[in-house]
């Protein structure tokens, strides 16, 4: 064993002189040390980060799963119900946790809902969902929801002048990386109105924040 | 197909758009985009009660 790794108990070898880096600890989540250390950190081979024991959780240091999805399939908004957006097109989800299909799918264990995001790594994430309504409503809100009703953040928005009202949300929320999962959708107070088609209308999450 | 909405209305044609406004109604409704339809997600008014899914069949809409 080279003289500079790190054991699997996440202590240094004094010894050591690093010649190309040291290398350190690594476990699945399942094969986590049992009695870890405060300040204990390895690297998790399960999400692919680094984290470190906080004396009661693992805080995620590296590798948190981030996402972000387009529409390319139009959204047809229910009159006066929250409709959920279809966000069917990746541009990247490190680490699969997004389904972009309309049915519902386990990812990485979790149970995860058309259209949403079931992170596999707990802690606190910011979330930013955007898109144009085609129609003429004039109550529009979009909604990033937590679970079916957990928690959400509502988002306004602002006319071009031709009744398509662009809108947008931001905030962030707390997911505990077991079955949590978020999702976009749009509430509008009038008949006939779809969401617009465009890669310039995203939704999109990242970790920022270990537990 | 009308919407879960118009056939609320018309069973209680006193609501109004108001009852079902984010934030300051007592009336969720939601659609899932995944092809099931509208459905009632939460119903808090404090005086009618949330309709069957018998009644909103017999609205005929």
């Amino acid at each position: 064993m080279p003289l500079s790794t790190i054991d699997s108990t996440g202590l240094s070898n004094p010894f050591g002189a690093p010649t190309g880096g040291n290398v350190m600890a690594t476990w699945t989540t399942a094969g986590r040390p049992a009695t870890p250390s405060t300040g204990q950190y390895g690297y998790n081979t399960t999400y692919g980060g680094v984290e470190v024991y906080n004396g009661s959780a693992w805080d995620t240091i590296t590798g948190g799963p981030a996402f972000s999805a387009y529409c390319v399939t139009g959204t047809t908004l229910s009159s006066n119900a929250f409709t959920k957006l279809i966000y069917d097109t990746k541009y990247y989800d490190t680490n699969g946790c997004y389904n972009n299909t309309g049915s519902t799918v386990t990812l990485n264990g979790i149970s995860t809902p058309s259209y949403s995001f079931a992170p596999n790594v707990p802690g606190y994430y910011l979330f930013t969902a955007t898109n144009n309504v085609v129609g003429s409503p004039t109550n529009t809100v979009v909604e990033i929801l937590k679970n079916s009703n957990t928690q959400s953040i509502y988002g306004s928005g602002v006319s071009n002048g031709s009744n398509t009202p662009y809108f947008q949300t931001a905030g962030t929320l707390y997911l505990n990386g077991t079955s949590d999962y978020v999702s976009a959708n749009m509430y509008v107070n009038a008949s006939g109105c779809s969401s617009n088609t465009s890669t310039v209308f995203v939704f999109q999450g990242s970790l920022i924040r270990g537990v | 197909m009308m919407a879960l909405y118009d056939q609320i209305i018309a069973i209680y044609p006193t609501l109004t758009s108001a009852d079902f406004s984010p934030i300051t109604g007592t009336i969720r409704l939601q659609n899932d985009s995944d092809g099931k339809g509208d459905y009632i997600k939460s119903w808090n008014h404090p005086t009618l009660a949330q309709p069957t899914e018998a009644q909103l069949q017999a609205t005929g809409i």
